[in-house]
This record gives structure tokens, sequence and C-alpha cells, in this order.
């Protein structure tokens, strides 16, 4: 079974079976501040299409990672594509804006015609395979991997990214945020 | 300045910190905690403490002047995100900045609002992992510190934002107060996030 990829702040999506306890939450229901992780855009929600294999989630991890502003862990959450399919109905192809070209073009989706109620449904009906965490520092790997094989094209990478993972030459300026590591 | 006023400016300043560091400690309740568990991280900060009874009022007024200022900074920052929110505000560079120019009493003053639950938990887990972004390393002991005192606290999302922290610190003497908040933590996720995190501390 396939899966759509969306990024998210995970403690937003812990719930009652997680050992949250929030005694206005019931137990079959999110905390509602997972609902601003799914926040339409002309009432259409981004998500990255992920094979019934997982082959090819580290690239849509990629894409992701690459597309931020600076160096993070990435939290993500994978819906059952059925689930998804049926809720949001019109599901389209369309490309991804991230460093990672094959991506883009291959595994991107726009969950498109949304109204509220089919967005709440997502928290509520779609089934969750899971909801992981990568580390900064496994992220950090991952990228400088990519960037190294030509996976990722580090010149469409945000200028603070660039800069935790010192991709600039010293004389482009070098790090100008500071960073641990 | 002359070399009598240089030695008298740097006395005052040695003398300032302590003064301002146990104030931010004690307004959060912490004073008695750390002293009781001698806290190797902190107790190097109380060292001078005996010395505050002898104060002028002038060094104690230079250290609430000081204090202050921290605090129109912080607050900024969280009137900043109650009007524009999180994606509206580089929470990054202004707490890199804020703890360039305020040093330890940054720390002490994030730490003190956030046992007294004075900033958002979001905001508080955003900003307690860019302290551990932070590149200043002037601060790094006592940022490090803060890290490990919130991993006790409350909230879960507070929690979260210190071993992100943590993370970024890569500090694998964080590693005894990693152990002891997993023996600790009931949110089953976060736990295992935190299992993570310690088994590739410091590699």
């Amino acid at each position: 079974m396939p899966y759509y990829f969306r990024k998210i702040s995970k403690t937003k999506w812990y719930t009652a079976a997680d050992g949250v306890k929030h005694s206005w939450v019931p137990a079959d229901e999110r905390q509602g501040d997972c609902l601003s992780d799914l926040r339409t855009t002309e009432n259409a929600l981004s998500f990255w299409h992920v094979d019934d294999g997982l082959l090819n989630l580290n690239d849509v991890i990629l894409a992701n990672a690459g597309a931020s502003t600076s160096l993070q862990h990435v939290d993500y959450v994978l819906f059952e594509a059925e689930d998804v399919d049926a809720i949001c109905e019109a599901m389209v192809h369309s490309e991804g804006i991230s460093p990672h070209t094959r991506a883009n073009q291959k595994w991107h989706r726009d969950a498109t015609r949304l109204t509220a109620g089919q967005v709440y449904r997502l928290t509520r009906d779609a089934g969750i395979h899971s909801i992981c965490r990568v580390q900064r520092k496994a992220v950090r790997s991952l990228l400088e991997d990519a960037v190294e094989k030509g996976v990722l094209e580090a010149e469409k990478m945000d200028s603070g990214l660039r800069s935790d993972l010192r991709l600039d030459s010293p004389t482009d300026g070098g790090a100008s945020m500071g960073d641990s590591r | 300045m002359t070399s009598i006023d240089t030695a008298a400016g740097t006395m005052v300043q040695s003398f300032v910190d302590p003064v301002r560091r146990y104030w931010r400690l004690s307004e959060a309740g912490d004073v008695g905690t750390i002293e009781s568990q001698e806290d190797p991280l902190v107790s190097p900060l109380l060292v001078d403490l005996p010395e505050r009874t002898q104060a002028s009022t002038e060094v104690r007024r230079d250290a609430c002047a000081q204090t202050g200022e921290t605090d129109r900074q912080l607050d900024r920052l969280v009137s900043l995100y109650y009007a524009v929110g999180n994606e509206g505000i580089d929470i990054r560079n202004e707490i890199e900045r804020i703890i360039i120019e305020r040093k330890i009493d940054s720390v002490l003053a994030i730490h003190s609002r956030l046992v007294k639950g004075q900033i958002v938990e979001e905001l508080g887990s955003e900003i307690l992992r860019f302290v551990g972004y932070s590149a200043d390393l002037e601060t790094r002991e006592v940022r490090r510190w803060l890290l490990e005192k919130a991993m006790s606290l409350p909230s879960f999302v507070i929690r979260d934002g210190a071993l992100l922290g943590i993370e970024a610190m890569d500090d694998a003497r964080s590693a005894v107060a990693l152990r002891a908040a997993i023996q600790k933590e009931c949110v089953t996720p976060l736990r295992r996030d935190m299992i993570e995190v310690l088994a590739h501390l410091g590699e």
C-alpha cells in the first residue's frame, strides 16, 4: 500500500495513546494544533507520494530537508494513500519545489479543491502508517551525501541551509549564522 | 580610563554577573534545588554569591538595568510571535542576537520564563532548539545547563524543544541528564526520540 508524506511538527500529533494527558482531548481525537500542519494554500495541500516498499522515502525526506531554510530535523507523517485519496478526491500530480529535481517531477502531489471538513477528516479518518523524526545530525549526513552525489542541486538551496552545511566558499561569506557544529 | 577605573570596572563586572545570575535563579525558584543538588554545571555560577551582600546600591542598580534590557528583548520577541506567528519572524536569528548581546543573562532569563510558564509552549520549544543551535562559545556551558534543566519541565512540547537543542549541541556530557529524562518520560514517542539522541550523542 502506498503512502502520502507530509512534513509536520511531531508533538502536535501526539495522542492519549502516546501518553499525552490532555484532559480535554478525547482518546479518538488529536490536538487542534495538528491542523496547523495541514494549512491549505488556495484550498490545496501538498503531499509527496511514497511507494509501498518505502523505496523512495529517503528521496522525499531529502526533497523536504533540502527545501528548508536551515539545517534542521524533519518530522513527518505517512498517511495511507488509499484513505487520503478517498477523502481528498481531487489529488493531482504537480511539480514540487525543492532542490531535488527528480523527486519534484515524480512524487509531488497536490490535494486540490479542499473543504475545511476534508482537512479535518484527514486528521480523524485517514490511516497513519507512521509519524517519524529524522534527527538533525542524520539530515546533515543525508544532505551532504546527496549534494556530493549530485542528487540535490546546492544552488537551489536556501542560503541559510547552504551556510549551515558550509557549502558556500569562504570568499562568499561562509557561515553567516551560528551553528553548534 | 585610569588603571584604577579599569580595575574598578573589572571588579564591578565580575561582581554584577553573580548578582544577576542569583536573581534570575531565585526568581525561577531554582536556587534551593541547585544548591541542594550541588549541580556541577551551575555551582560555579554561584561561587561569588556570598559577596552579594556587599553589593553597593550602584552595582545593584546596574545589575537591575542589565536584567531589564534582556527582559525587554525577550518581551519584544514574544510580542512579535503573538503578532505574526512563528513563520513571520526569524526566531533563530533573534535568539542568536539576544544570546550574543546579553550572554548568560539571556539564558537565565529564558530559564526563568520557562519555569514560570511565561512563554507559550510552541515558542518556548523553538527558543530551546535555537539555544542549542547557537554558536556562542562563551555561553555554551550555561546553554547546555538550560537545555538539560528544561528536560524536566512539565510540558512535553518544551521537553521536545530541549531535546532538539541537546541533539544540536551534541555534547556527550548531556548523556547523564538525558538518561535521567528517559527514565521519567511518559510520552512514548518522545522517549523514543530521547533514546535515539542518546545513542548518537557526541559521535
